[in-house]
């Protein structure tokens, strides 16, 4: 900081008045004038000073009342008062999110009359605040006869959100229908007119959430209208983003009408409305809700509505047309329950389609639960919900990153977007998720059918055929298949270029996705290509947008793949930046971001600050209700790397364990990720000495990686060098040295010659040179990346070191291993810790090259052993390595238990 | 699913403390957001419990002391990070009082004449805003003359904090304080002085 005048003056002024202060009041003038002396100035604004240090003033005061005023609830605020620009007239009622008023404009040109609701000041926090302003024009767009507007919302004085939305005069759809006792048929035709809003709404992408029949409104002229649409989706957004929160608020949906998906925290979509539609209909059909016990605690009706099927409406009903429901109306408002979103309706339209051909006469679509059931377990175990939703509608090119509902919706410009998801959702209607056909079908079929339509149905839209061709083409990447998302992507690429030109966004991100199908990680022709995308991001989306974001991380990715380090933490760092600050600090992007950069801080010998973020990222994930997702599941693995590399060995394997547990139910056993977490488990049980315990987790490795991902494969390659260290320790050195050879020309051919992954193998190989007695082919890979610069605690550089000792030993040169071995144990011991056998091994192996005389090597020799001993099984090769040396050089018997003491 | 909600709350804000103690400015970032709706929470729940027509005050220094025992009590029972957790609060606290004075000072400009319908109290804050929001502007100029003294100024006089508290805060000793406090407090009213 730079000193200016008015400082150095304040430091003379603070030095009188801090001795002035230590005298009695009555001797500090005299002290402050006779320190002065001519510098009257300084003498009278310390004299000054010293004056208002006796007076009291605003800072004497107490700040309780306007502390009050500053957090004032809502309740301060009552009729006759002004919000905004809206004059409060009469109180209409109040609810769970806040109180409603019937308000009037003032200073209009004209007299407009509004509902405003004035939020409960729970959910005034900050970020609700900025959110409310983005989403409010996409709420305000809403415009159907079906829906009352939003007109207007803001901010009060005391920082509380409201909104204003069109006044609606009608009655409650439930109690509509009873007072003018409608008839089976005009009732569904009510819903129709329902189901028609809803429909609308979906296409801009906004969900309701909240749908009851306090919420649907009924005019005298029996029209149908909406309330509170999107309320429901900002505060809810709001609540995911924070979860401090939750705690102090009730549910956002009704007990009685959430879906089972809001009711435990799982994504909601356009069937969350579904199933809302469905328990309304319920409702005007057998005249109460499908989950309505008397006296029913809110949690045993939660309980119900995730586990218990509903009474068929047919046999709930105590109505005269009880019989009339029995079939076609069960089926169809059964339909709309169901537990899973994707067994539901896929839309608003295929629910308002059955009931309209029940009305006329047709057959309906919808079945009995029993003869969809193998569909039902299909989904059920493929997740097709999130997949499909996440995959289809989203447009993340990172299929699998874990991207929220209202992120996406954010993304997605409001036309556009909207051909495009009702383009998909009739896709996935016609792909036959409605007909007994599509049982057996897997996702991967229902995108080879839609695939195709794209061009027929598309023609006319170019713009958007371009943005579904590469959203299909990322639900295959997504699948794993490959080409088929490579061939889409280049076709995407060329109509995006044609259609919105070669600088858009849209062919920037069908080039990152040709990046995903076509090039390796970590290569330089995937950074080729990501950089120039990155670029078109900043530039036409701003560079902290979300797009320049996403961008950003793949990019530090590839870089820590490609072992450019720093720079891969400089894209992280400025991603969670970036994260951070479009999503906020606990969500899930960034909580990816973090585990991202935990794991890159690891390999930069970071473990403080790796092991905090992999935490945090990790909980976080847990306490969004994401703790059992793919991404969670790698974080954990990366958390117990880190774990074992920063020497927390025991509770690096409960990580493991963990993680392999949670894998293997949610992935099945044979799983690529099952297989890497076995080879760093096995690793971990090695590094331990527990050869034996390390079998198990190693062979199992490599034939589940053996089984799942083709030769080549990264994680395959370490599961087999991962057996051949295995097998060097049980003797299996041929074996060892074909599997590390195969490794290194992997890696070598792969990633270059001069790559740590190569390196370290090829020193790995180096060893079984060695011990095939082969020791000009050690010392030829030992040579390489020797002079290195790498960090001072890497382990790889101290085995490299460890096994040139060994060598030099059995050279005859006992004075280079001396050296060799002196850094080796040096970093061993700095990154191990004295307990560590492997900094016994390398202090035994240093006592054998640098003592000369055969008495002292004895002495020396013995506990050494002894110590190895104790750490290693019986029978290993260094015991009997070591072991020789007392033998060969002193000529006598090595005694069976070397005596410490002696 | 709440509860554990609040156990992540803690086992982070117990991280944020241990970093900020060893002054990492990222964990400040972080924990002042979270500390801020904590305090506005408590805030309004203190006012709720009471009567409406009782128009309490609001006691800042106890609510600073309580949302250390809500956040971060549980975890980190140490005097160390207990202090810096609070420096944190009345940072949030005094944010809060700033932002509600200047906007409530913006409004009574705007609202011209009809100040004269609005009963005493209300005056009698709207006075309060007005001198805060000057009491803001001129604790912007101390910290350009020495940062210290204007954080002792925001722990002591937004935070309510106790001279012990605030020197372990700030790594002095608590006499520094006691004299920080007297030297911020004699200039800010001399300041006020002039400015009236």
């Amino acid at each position: 900081m730079t000193d200016s005048p008015a400082r150095d003056r304040w430091r003379q002024v603070e030095a009188l008045l801090d001795e002035a202060l230590d005298r009695p009041p009555a001797d500090r003038e005299s002290l402050v004038r006779a320190r002065c002396g001519d510098d009257r100035e300084l003498a009278d604004e310390v004299l000054g000073l010293l004056a208002a240090n006796e007076a009291t003033g605003v800072l004497d005061r107490p700040l309780g009342d306007l502390a009050r005023a500053a957090v004032e609830p809502a309740e301060a605020i009552g009729t006759g008062q002004r919000v905004g620009t809206w004059r409060l007239l009469e109180p209409l009622g109040s609810g769970g999110m806040g109180r409603v008023f019937l308000a009037r404009r003032e200073g209009g040109d004209f007299e407009q009359r509004a509902a405003l609701k004035l939020l409960r000041w729970e959910v005034a926090t900050t970020d609700l605040l900025a959110r409310f302003r983005r989403e409010r024009q996409i709420l305000a767009d809403l415009d159907h006869p079906g829906i009352a507007r939003l007109i207007d919302g803001g901010v009060t004085d005391h920082g509380l959100p409201y909104l204003v939305m069109e006044p609606v005069d009608g009655s409650p759809i439930d109690r509509h229908c009873r007072e003018r006792r409608l008839s089976l048929a005009e009732r569904l035709r009510l819903m129709l007119q329902v189901c028609d809003a809803v429909r609308a709404a979906h296409a801009r992408l906004v969900i309701h959430r909240d749908l009851k029949p306090s919420n649907i409104l009924v005019t005298s002229a029996g029209q149908a209208r909406l309330l509170d649409f999107g309320v429901g989706k900002l505060l809810d957004d709001d609540l995911a983003d924070a979860p401090g929160l939750t705690a102090a608020l009730p549910a956002p949906a009704t007990p009685g009408y959430a879906a089972p998906e809001q009711l435990e925290g799982r994504p909601m979509s356009v069937a969350t409305d579904v199933y809302g539609l469905g328990v309304v209909l319920y409702e005007l059909l057998a005249g109460r809700r499908p989950f309505e016990a008397e006296r029913q605690s809110p949690l045993e009706l939660a309980r119900q509505v995730v586990e218990a099927e509903p009474p068929a409406p047919s046999r709930a009903s105590r109505g005269a047309d009880a019989k009339q429901l029995r079939g076609d109306l069960d089926h169809i408002v059964l339909k709309a329950l169901r537990k899973e979103p994707a067994e539901r309706y896929a839309s608003v339209d295929a629910l308002a389609a059955d009931i309209e051909r029940y009305l006329e006469g047709r057959e309906v679509l919808a079945m009995p639960p029993t003869a969809r059931y193998r569909l039902g377990k299909f989904v059920r175990r493929h997740r097709v919900p999130t997949a499909l939703a996440t995959l289809l509608l989203v447009g993340a090119i990172a299929a699998g990153a874990a991207i929220t509902h209202q992120a996406r919706i954010a993304r997605l410009e409001a036309t556009r977007a909207q051909a495009t998801a009702e383009f998909l959702e009739r896709t996935l209607v016609a792909a036959n998720l409605e007909s007994e056909s599509a049982a057996d079908d897997s996702l991967s079929a229902l995108l080879d059918r839609a695939a195709p339509r794209v061009d027929d149905e598309l023609a006319e839209l170019p713009g958007v055929r371009a943005r579904v061709r590469r959203l299909l083409a990322q639900a295959y990447h997504g699948l794993g298949r490959r080409e088929d998302a490579s061939r889409l992507f280049h076709r995407a690429h060329g109509e995006s270029v044609e259609h919105f030109g070669a600088d858009s966004p849209e062919a920037a991100w069908a080039s990152v996705g040709i990046a995903l199908a076509d090039t390796m990680e970590g290569s330089e022709e995937r950074l080729a290509r990501l950089e120039p995308a990155l670029e078109v991001m900043r530039r036409t989306r701003g560079p902290r947008s979300r797009d320049a974001m996403e961008v950003l991380n793949l990019i530090g990715n590839s870089l820590a793949h490609a072992g450019e380090l720093d720079d891969a933490e400089a894209a992280y760092r400025e991603t969670l930046d970036i994260a951070r600050e479009v999503f906020g600090p606990d969500h899930v992007w960034s909580a990816t971001v973090l585990a991202n950069l935990g794991s890159l801080l690891r390999r930069q010998g970071r473990d403080a600050e790796s092991l905090e973020f992999l935490r945090r990222g990790l909980e976080l994930y847990v306490s969004n209700g994401h703790g059992e997702s793919a991404i969670a599941l790698a974080i954990r693995n990366n958390l117990a790397v880190a774990l074992a590399e920063a020497g927390h060995l025991e509770a690096a394997e409960v990580e493991y364990r963990a993680a392999l547990a949670l894998q293997e139910t949610l992935l099945g056993p044979g799983h690529p990720r099952v297989g890497r977490t076995l080879t760093n488990l096995g690793r971990l049980l090695m590094d331990q000495g527990r050869f034996h315990d390390a079998a198990e987790p190693v062979e199992r490795a490599v034939s589940v990686l053996g089984a799942a991902v083709p030769d080549g494969d990264f994680g395959r390659v370490a599961a087999e060098i991962n057996r051949a260290s295995l097998l060097l320790e049980l003797g299996g050195i041929e074996e060892a040295h074909s599997l590390y050879t195969t490794a290194h020309r992997t890696f070598t051919e792969q990633l270059g010659p001069d790559h740590s992954a190569s390196l370290r193998v090829g020193w790995l190989l180096a060893e079984a040179e060695r011990r095939r007695s082969r020791r000009d082919a050690a010392h030829e890979l030992l040579a390489r990346g020797a002079d290195a610069q790498r960090p001072a605690d890497d382990l790889s550089a101290a085995h490299r070191l460890l096994v040139q000792g060994r060598v030099e030993i059995d050279d005859g040169r006992p004075e280079r291993a001396e050296e060799s071995l002196r850094s080796a144990l040096s970093i061993y011991r700095a990154a191990l810790g004295d307990g560590h056998w492997r900094v016994a091994e390398t202090a035994a192996e240093l006592v054998v090259a640098a003592t000369r005389d055969p008495e002292a090597l004895r002495r020396e020799l013995a506990p050494q052993l002894a110590e190895l001993r104790r750490a290693l099984p019986d029978g290993n090769w260094r015991l009997a390595r070591l072991a020789g040396h007392l033998e060969t050089d002193l000529d006598t018997e090595p005694s069976q238990e070397p005596d410490a003491r002696r | 699913m709440t509860d554990r909600a609040r156990d992540t709350d803690r086992a982070e804000i117990t991280a944020l403390l241990a970093r900020l103690g060893q002054g990492d400015r990222d964990a400040y970032d972080h924990l002042l957001p979270l500390v801020y709706d904590e305090l506005r929470r408590l805030a309004r729940r203190q006012i709720g419990s009471h009567h409406p027509d009782a128009t309490p005050t609001l006691d800042t220094t106890a609510l600073v002391h309580e949302v250390f025992l809500k956040l971060a009590a549980a975890d980190s029972p140490q005097w160390n990070d207990r202090c810096h957790f609070l420096a944190v609060a009345s940072t949030a606290m005094r944010q809060i009082l700033i932002d509600y004075a200047r906007r409530r000072s913006a409004q009574r400009r705007g609202r011209g004449v009809q100040h004269l319908t609005l009963e005493r109290r209300e005056i009698a804050i709207d006075e309060q805003a007005e001198s805060l929001v000057a009491v803001d502007e001129a604790l912007d100029r101390l910290r350009a003359l020495s940062p210290r003294l204007a954080k002792v100024v925001v722990y002591t006089f937004f935070g309510g904090m106790t001279h012990e508290e605030t020197a372990t805060a700030l790594d002095v000793t608590e006499r520094t304080v006691r004299r920080d406090w007297a030297k911020a407090r004699a200039w800010l009213h001399r300041e006020l002085a002039v400015a009236e």
